[in-house]
């Protein structure tokens, strides 16, 4: 009897990743065209839980917005909750708002920046030449030169004049600091606010976006809804979410790119009544977009706690214990790292729930818990993508990035809420009282679930933790030897050109994975090996 | 359409020269109603000059300089004379108004200007300041006037809007 021979495996070394923030290298093995094994790489280490150690406690609100240039509000926004839970601070109502208005804005403009200036440039790869909506692709998309390249470039960059407002700069602002905020905002700056928010409505959200107003796309609640809505109007089937769903479904994103079926989010933006006097334990019951852990398979949704947390070092570049609570981590970067997939190959740690094993983070994390029938009744829910998720049988390339641009709604009307809410008369900050103690504070980046953990001692930083939402996302294997979330999110990938793999690029995109905060300066022994690009 | 870009950094003295002119002749193009001439005020966002030059058959660029010429000094300068190639460094936050013209010229081709006119006026000071100094306002009044007249004669005899 033949035996068959097993089909040939070819190993491909894509390094970088191009057009996700920061450096990713990934590693497929292809057979039959298709990915049958995957490794994600974080490839700089910037240490800046080693830069914290031994600082003023307060160091963490200037340092860590530098973690990242684009999502610098998220950093500060965990390190002063952080320093306010440590110290037991009392945080007025206006600052907990200027607080979510600043993470707002910041997420508004990455919607519009990761679309079209990450995204869609995927569509007008020649991967698609023949497919009907690839002319009309390159005409929006094509970089520099797209209509709607040049509309999105430009407009996201208005919603952090908002957060200039309050924060004096994007990004890099302190402005968020244990006790409040330090800005007062006045009426005219309000007004300016306000006129921002209505210029981005007006000339993105509804006339390029949606197609339609806000009200009307806020009536979609299931995906049916959704189809119908699409049917409905010329107007909404050429807008560039019609588009991009229909193109999307015509390059199959919605066959691959599922991952591991299991979410994470923090939850965030503290209700300004709620969150007045901040503790670790009340942060669950004081969120107006709510924590959530959702495991699709078992379709069981629960609060997410921190405790639960745990970061595995086995096949990462640290000299550690193997699996702890980011508490006790002690953060020492191996010195000699060799790439060793079967030992360690990576800069970023893999990130665990201690019940639930690996899980995603994400806006599609963040849209299937808000879909969920946990949390308190007051808190936002929203059933589309969750129903999206059921009928079309789970996760895709094609639904993650749909629930990325779908938040652009409800963070719009909270934008408009706070700017509304805001007693300019009331006071933006109490000051508080320093002490030792342990800290905590979370949000969600728009990329997804973003904590910082903060140990003080006899005046001073004893361990700074941060575990950003590429952490949980492009974390290597762990202990088990399970695959991380975008390394299971590889397999399966149709590769239709081995020189031009587009199709790992769609679904590294669909995470919006952010290297640069993910590891925490830039070590000159391996700058050589970005720029590289080879088969072995 | 003739555009009429403001450049400069109004926090810091004399380098809020372009954000002044744009905001003076705003209120001019307003006041005279007229649709085929657009003012924006860009900051220090060279890829927004790339993009609102877009489509325009003329483009007058206002900026501040140090030339080592004395302060007030004015400079119109045609925009060949000044575009640059763009050259990669480690990120894309120094694309200027300079590298907008040579980068637009070669992206868009015939829907870009190729009529650029650079107006620049010497400092005396760009350290942190709200005002301009006396020279640099005094000369602001001639750019305003001068830009003024290119209003004025635009379109050309003959050019399309």
């Amino acid at each position: 009897m033949a035996i068959a021979p097993a089909p040939p495996t070819q190993t491909l070394d894509i390094s970088p990743v191009g057009r996700v923030e920061g450096d990713l290298d990934v590693r497929v093995d292809i057979a039959n065209g298709v990915v049958v094994n995957a490794w994600t790489q974080a490839e700089l280490f910037r240490g800046f839980e080693v830069i914290l150690r031994g600082k003023d406690p307060q160091a963490g609100l200037v340092v860590t917005p530098r973690a990242c240039g684009i999502c610098g509000a998220s950093h500060l926004t965990c390190a002063a909750w952080a320093l306010d839970t440590a110290w037991g601070t009392t945080v007025p109502r206006n600052a907990i708002m200027a607080r979510n208005l600043g993470q707002i804005v910041e997420s508004l403009q990455s919607l519009p920046r990761h679309h079209y200036g990450l995204f869609m440039i995927d569509a007008t790869n020649k991967n698609y030449a023949k497919s009907p909506f690839y002319e009309e692709a390159v005409r929006r998309y094509a970089p520099f030169t797209g209509t709607h390249y040049e509309v999105g470039i430009s407009m996201s960059g208005r919603p952090v004049e908002i957060y200039a407002l309050l924060g004096g700069q994007w990004p890099h602002s302190s402005f968020m600091v244990p006790g409040g905020v330090m800005c007062a905002p006045t009426l005219s700056d309000m007004t300016r606010a306000t006129a921002i928010l209505d210029y981005f409505r007006k000339n993105w959200v509804e006339s390029m976006w949606l197609g339609c107003t806000l009200e009307r796309f806020e009536q979609v609640k299931t995906y049916d809804d959704f189809m119908a809505w699409l049917d409905e109007k010329p107007e909404h089937r050429d807008s560039d979410l019609g588009f991009y769903w229909r193109m999307g479904l015509d390059m199959k994103l919605d066959t691959y790119g599922k991952g591991i079926g299991k979410y994470i989010t923090w939850g965030y933006l503290p209700h300004e009544d709620k969150y007045q006097h901040p503790t670790i334990d009340g942060r669950n019951a004081a969120l107006i977009m709510k924590s959530g852990v959702f495991d699709g398979p078992a379709d069981r949704f629960k609060l997410m706690e921190q405790g639960f947390t745990r970061e595995d070092m086995k096949h990462a570049w640290y000299d550690e214990d193997a699996i702890v609570h980011p508490f006790d981590r002690t953060t020492v970067p191996r010195q000699k790292n060799d790439i060793a997939f079967d030992k360690k190959y990576s800069w970023s740690t893999s990130v665990l729930h201690e019940q639930n094993g690996r899980l995603e983070a994400g806006p599609l994390a963040r849209q299937l818990v808000a879909g969920g029938p946990h949390g308190l009744p007051w808190q936002w829910n929203d059933p589309l993508v969750l129903d999206m998720y059921r009928k079309l049988g789970g996760a895709s390339v094609l639904l993650r990035h749909f629930a990325r641009m779908h938040e652009v709604i409800k963070l719009y009307r909270e934008a408009e809420r706070n700017v509304r809410e805001f007693k300019l008369n009331e006071p933006w900050y109490i000051k508080p009282v320093e002490k030792d103690g342990m800290g905590w504070g979370a949000t969600e980046a728009i990329r997804g679930a973003l904590a910082h953990w903060v140990e003080i001692k006899d005046g001073k930083i004893k361990n700074y933790q941060i575990i950003a939402p590429t952490t949980w996302n492009v974390g290597p294997r762990s202990s088990t030897e399970d695959r991380g979330p975008m390394e299971e999110a590889l397999i399966g990938t149709p590769i239709a050109n081995l020189r031009d793999p587009v199709e790992v690029g769609h679904v590294a995109r669909s995470y919006d994975s952010c290297l640069v905060c993910t590891v925490h300066a830039h070590d000159a022994k391996t700058g050589a090996e970005l720029a590289r690009f080879r088969t072995a | 359409m003739l555009t009429i870009i403001g450049c400069g950094n109004p926090t810091r003295s004399d380098d809020g020269l372009g954000p002044l002119v744009a905001r003076r002749l705003h209120a001019h193009v307003s006041a005279l109603g007229r649709t085929d001439v657009r003012v924006l005020d860009a900051g220090t966002d060279g890829i927004a000059v790339m993009f609102a030059a877009r489509g325009c058959d003329a483009l007058v660029i206002v900026d501040a300089s140090s030339t080592g010429s004395e302060p007030g000094a004015v400079f119109e300068v045609p925009g060949e004379a000044l575009a640059r190639d763009y050259e990669l460094s480690l990120n894309f936050h120094d694309f200027r108004w300079d590298h907008a013209i040579a980068a637009g010229q070669r992206l868009f081709a015939d829907a870009f200007p190729s009529a650029v006119t650079v107006l620049l006026v010497e400092t005396e000071s760009t350290s942190f300041g709200l005002e301009l100094s006396a020279p640099v306002a005094a000369a602001a009044e001639r750019v305003v006037a001068r830009i003024e007249q290119l209003i004025a004669a635009y379109p050309a005899a003959g050019a399309a809007a």
